[in-house]
């Protein structure tokens, strides 16, 4: 019979958040989108997870420096990230986008002292 | 959203649905879907009947009434079709993915 098996999803879908009178007395498709909605969390979840294991790895390698028994004296851990992972399409697009200035900026800097060098060499007759 | 059947009838519409409290409520009543072909002339009205729980409640003690609108409804082969689809739907819909929707069925009457 039907009714055994409305009996045994029952707690489920309690569980996943739906009411006793949606699931008895409401339309009976809301049961497949609380069902997608949990895949979504799910997912959300193990994501979440996995990223927080990223950035606990990365402290760790940031530290180990710090667990080597014979490190020399004044050895520094490895700053840690300054700011959090870019994890959708336009944050990592705006961070290549900013390393490419900076790389830009960097080497316009290095020409420039190059340049001054060169000058200096040039007025005292190099 | 899940199938209806919409008619009128003597100047109301009619909803016919089928949600889990209905459909336990027919099963409780003596309903069983395997035995439709071996006793219609006992699982086709509770059927029918059942489909008023959920938007006439007050109809479902109206066994005269009920009765009298399915002596008018036409295409009963059809009808019974879409009763059976309704109520595997409040199973259905519990672990697989729903077919394409088909819309609400509007259903015509004799007379």
């Amino acid at each position: 019979m039907f009714t055994d098996i409305f009996d045994e999803h029952f707690p489920y879908y309690l569980s996943v958040g739906m009411t006793a009178r949606q699931y008895w007395n409401e339309d009976v498709t809301l049961t497949v989108a609380y069902r997608r909605a949990q895949e979504l969390r799910d997912k959300r979840v193990n994501r979440d997870a996995w990223l927080q294991g990223a950035y606990i790895y990365n402290a760790l390698c940031c530290a180990s420096p710090l667990f080597r028994d014979l490190a020399p004296e004044g050895t520094q851990a490895s700053p840690y990230l300054d700011r959090p992972f870019p994890l959708t399409a336009d944050e990592v697009q705006a961070r290549e986008e900013e390393k490419m200035r900076e790389a830009a900026e960097g080497f316009r800097a290095f020409v420039a002292a190059k340049n001054s060098e060169r000058k200096e060499g040039q007025n005292h007759g190099y | 959203m899940a199938k209806q059947i919409k008619f009128p009838y003597k100047g109301k519409q009619y909803i016919l649905e089928y949600n889990r409290a209905a459909a336990k409520r027919v099963e409780t009543l003596g309903f069983r879907v395997g035995e439709i072909d071996a006793k219609p002339n006992v699982m086709i009205p509770l059927l029918f009947a059942g489909a008023f729980a959920m938007h006439h409640p007050k109809v479902i003690g109206d066994q005269a009434l009920i009765d009298e609108i399915f002596g008018k409804i036409k295409d009963r082969d059809a009808l019974l079709s879409s009763l059976l689809s309704m109520y595997r739907e409040t199973v259905t819909s519990l672990f697989e993915e729903p077919e394409d929707d088909e819309g609400n069925i509007s259903w015509g009457m004799e007379g």
